[in-house]
C-alpha cells in the first residue's frame, strides 16, 4: 500500500475576480493578520498585478480623504445666557434628568418589583378565605317567585339557600294550583284535604279557572314586554305569545315568560345604582308596583330592584305579572330575600372584625395598595426621567 | 473644563471654540452637507450643555464627538425624505476649496479635479463607511475608539473602513488616475 501524498499548500486562484479584495484592503490598511491570511495576501500582491495596483490605489483613496477640504463654517456655536438658561430647563426637569443617571438605572426594575408585589398582596387579600364574597341566587330559580305563591317564600327556613329556596316555593306552578286534565286537583303535590270535600273542590276548582283567566290576561302583557325585551328567550316568548289551553299551561307558560324576563333583566340590573333600587323596591313595598301596570313599569322596576345586590331581580319580574292583590305581599318576599342576603354577610363580617380585630384580609389588600401605589408611583417616575433623557446621549 | 462642568457658561463657550471647528469639520464630512452638519453640531452642543452633570470622562472631544455622531444621524434620519444636494457651494463659482499655494495652474487644475471627483465618490458609499473612513482616515481614531464611538464592534469597524475604500475606488473608475503618483 502507497502512502497518501502530503497535501500541497492551497495555491490562490489565477483568476483576479475570485482573490478577496478585502484581504488585499487589510494588507493595504496595515491591519495584523494571521499568517496564513498574511502570506496568500502577499502572494497576491506579488503576482497578481490588479491586486497589486487595488493596494497602491486604495492608500492613495485614504491619503486623499485626508485632504479633503472644508467649506467654511458660518455659525459660531456659542450659547448665549438666554439659551443657556432654556437648556437647563426647570428644576423638576433637571430632577428627571438626575433619575435617568446611569447610577440610577435600578429605579425601574426596583419599581417593577414592588409594584408587582403589591398587586401580588391585593389579589391574596382579595381571595383570602375569610373573603367569600356574598352569594348571589341564579336568576332562573328566582323567577318562580313571581306566582301567586310567592308568599310562602317568607315561611321558608332562614337556612336553605335563596335558589333552593324559591323553587321549592313555588307550589302554584306544580302541585297548589289544580290541574284540568287531572280533574283532581292537588294531587301532584300538597292539599290533600281539598279531595275529602267536593264543595270546596268546587270551589278551588272555579277559582283556578279565575286565577287561569287572569293569567292569560297577564300573559298577553307578558308576552308583549317579553318581546320588547329583544330576542334573548325566543322560544319563551313564543309560548307566551300563543293561547293558553289549560291552567297548567297558562301556569307553566306564565313561569317560562317571567325566567325569560329575569334573565333579560340581569344585564341590566347590574349596571343600575343602588339609588334607584332602593325607590322601587320601596315602592313594590308600597304596593306602588301594580300588576299588569304594562311593559314600562316592568321595565323600569326591574334594573332598579335588581341592583339591590341580592338577587333582587326576583322583585322586578315578579312586580308586572303578580295578581292585585298578592302584589306587595310578593314584592315584600323579594324585599325581604334581598335584604337577606345582603345584611347576613355584613353582619358576620362585622362579627370577625369584632373579634379578630383587623381580618388579616384587609391587612393584605391595604399594604398592597400601599406597594403597588408606591410602586406605581416610582415606575412613573422612572418612565419621566427616561423621557426626559437626552436621545442624543445614547 | 472643570469650570465648565462646574456650570459656567464662558468657560463651556470656551470649549466650544476650542471644539467647534473640530466637530464641524468631521460632521461636514459624514453628512457631506453644510446645513445639516451645522445644525448637528449645534445640536450636539446644546446637548453637551443640558447634560455637563452627565459626562464622566476620560476625553471630552471623543464624548462630544459621540454626541455629534449621533446629532448627525438624527437629521440626517428626518430629512431623508429631502435629500440635499452634496456642497451646494462648490457648484458656485464663489467659493471653491483653497488651492495650494506657490503650485502652477496644471497642479491647480489637478487638485481640484482630484476634490471633485472624491467628493462624488464619497456619495456613493454608506453613512456608516463614510463616517468609519472620516473618522479613521481623517480624525485619526483607532479601530477600537471608532467602535465605541460608534457603538459597534471592532470587526465591524474595520469591515466598514475597507468595504467603504474598495467602494471608493469603484466609484472613482477612470478618475483613480488623478490619484496615481
Amino acid at each position: 500500500m502507497r502512502d497518501m501524498p502530503a497535501p500541497r499548500p492551497e495555491r490562490p486562484p489565477l483568476d483576479h475576480e475570485q482573490h478577496d479584495p478585502l484581504l488585499i484592503a487589510q494588507l493595504a490598511a496595515g491591519d495584523p493578520l494571521i499568517a496564513d491570511q498574511q502570506q496568500l495576501a502577499a502572494h497576491l500582491v506579488a503576482h497578481c498585478a490588479a491586486c497589486a495596483s487595488l493596494a497602491a490605489d486604495l492608500r492613495a483613496v485614504s491619503a486623499a480623504v485626508a485632504w479633503e477640504p472644508l467649506p467654511p463654517r458660518r455659525r459660531d456655536f456659542r450659547i448665549d445666557a438666554e439659551r443657556a438658561e432654556r437648556l437647563r430647563g426647570s428644576p423638576l426637569r433637571r430632577f428627571l434628568r438626575r433619575l435617568s443617571f446611569p447610577e440610577t438605572t435600578a429605579l425601574r426594575p426596583a419599581a417593577v418589583g414592588i409594584l408587582s408585589i403589591g398587586l401580588l398582596f391585593m389579589v391574596a387579600g382579595a381571595v383570602w378565605p375569610g373573603n367569600d364574597p356574598v352569594p348571589v341566587p341564579p336568576a332562573p330559580a328566582a323567577s318562580p317567585a313571581a306566582s301567586p305563591a310567592a308568599a310562602l317564600q317568607l315561611e321558608m327556613p332562614a337556612e336553605a339557600p335563596a335558589g333552593e329556596s324559591a323553587i321549592v316555593s313555588a307550589p302554584g306552578t306544580d302541585a297548589g294550583v289544580p290541574g284540568t286534565d287531572a280533574g283532581v286537583p292537588g294531587t301532584e303535590r300538597g292539599a290533600p284535604g281539598l279531595e275529602d270535600n267536593a264543595a270546596a273542590e268546587v270551589e278551588a276548582f272555579s277559582a283556578a279557572d279565575v286565577q287561569a283567566d287572569d293569567r292569560a290576561a297577564v300573559d298577553t302583557t307578558a308576552a308583549d314586554s317579553a318581546q320588547e325585551l329583544g330576542a334573548q328567550a325566543p322560544a319563551a316568548v313564543g309560548m307566551a305569545a300563543e293561547e293558553p289551553r289549560t291552567d297548567d299551561q297558562a301556569a307553566a307558560r306564565d313561569d317560562e315568560v317571567l325566567r325569560a324576563k329575569a334573565l333579560a333583566a340581569e344585564p341590566a340590573a347590574s349596571a343600575a345604582t343602588a339609588e334607584q333600587a332602593e325607590p322601587a323596591a320601596s315602592a313594590a313595598i308600597d304596593g306602588l308596583a301594580e300588576p299588569a301596570t304594562g311593559a314600562a313599569d316592568a321595565e323600569l322596576a326591574e334594573p332598579a330592584a335588581g341592583a339591590t345586590e341580592g338577587g333582587a331581580p326576583v322583585a322586578g319580574a315578579m312586580s308586572p305579572t303578580v295578581p292585585p292583590g298578592e302584589a306587595p305581599l310578593a314584592a315584600v318576599t323579594a324585599e325581604g330575600e334581598a335584604a337577606g342576603s345582603t345584611s347576613r354577610p355584613a353582619e358576620a363580617t362585622a362579627l370577625v372584625e369584632s373579634e379578630d380585630g383587623l381580618p388579616i384580609e384587609s391587612v393584605l389588600m391595604v399594604v398592597g395598595v400601599v406597594l403597588a401605589l408606591a410602586g406605581g408611583l416610582l415606575l412613573l417616575l422612572a418612565w419621566l426621567s427616561r423621557r426626559s433623557t437626552d436621545p442624543l446621549l445614547r | 473644563m472643570a469650570e465648565a462642568l462646574a456650570g459656567r457658561l464662558a468657560a463651556f463657550d470656551r470649549l466650544v471654540e476650542l471644539y467647534q471647528d473640530y466637530l464641524f469639520g468631521m460632521t461636514v464630512r459624514i453628512v457631506r452637507d453644510r446645513d445639516i452638519a451645522e445644525d448637528a453640531v449645534q445640536e450636539a452642543f446644546f446637548s453637551a450643555y443640558r447634560n455637563l452633570e452627565r459626562f464622566s470622562g476620560p476625553s471630552f472631544r471623543a464624548w462630544l464627538t459621540r454626541i455629534a455622531l449621533n446629532a448627525a444621524k438624527d437629521i440626517l434620519r428626518k430629512r431623508k425624505r429631502r435629500p440635499a444636494e452634496p456642497y451646494p457651494e462648490w457648484e458656485d463659482e464663489a467659493w471653491q476649496p483653497p488651492a495650494p499655494e506657490a503650485e502652477g495652474p496644471e497642479q491647480i487644475l489637478l487638485v481640484a479635479q482630484q476634490r471633485a471627483a472624491l467628493a462624488r465618490a464619497m456619495e456613493g458609499i454608506t453613512e456608516d463607511q463614510r463616517a468609519a473612513i472620516v473618522l479613521f482616515d481623517v480624525q485619526g481614531y483607532d479601530y477600537a475608539e471608532i467602535a465605541e464611538l460608534t457603538g459597534v464592534s471592532v470587526g465591524t469597524v474595520k469591515s466598514r473602513i475597507h468595504r467603504g475604500r474598495v467602494t471608493l475606488r469603484e466609484r472613482l473608475g477612470p478618475a483613480m488616475e488623478l490619484f496615481r503618483g
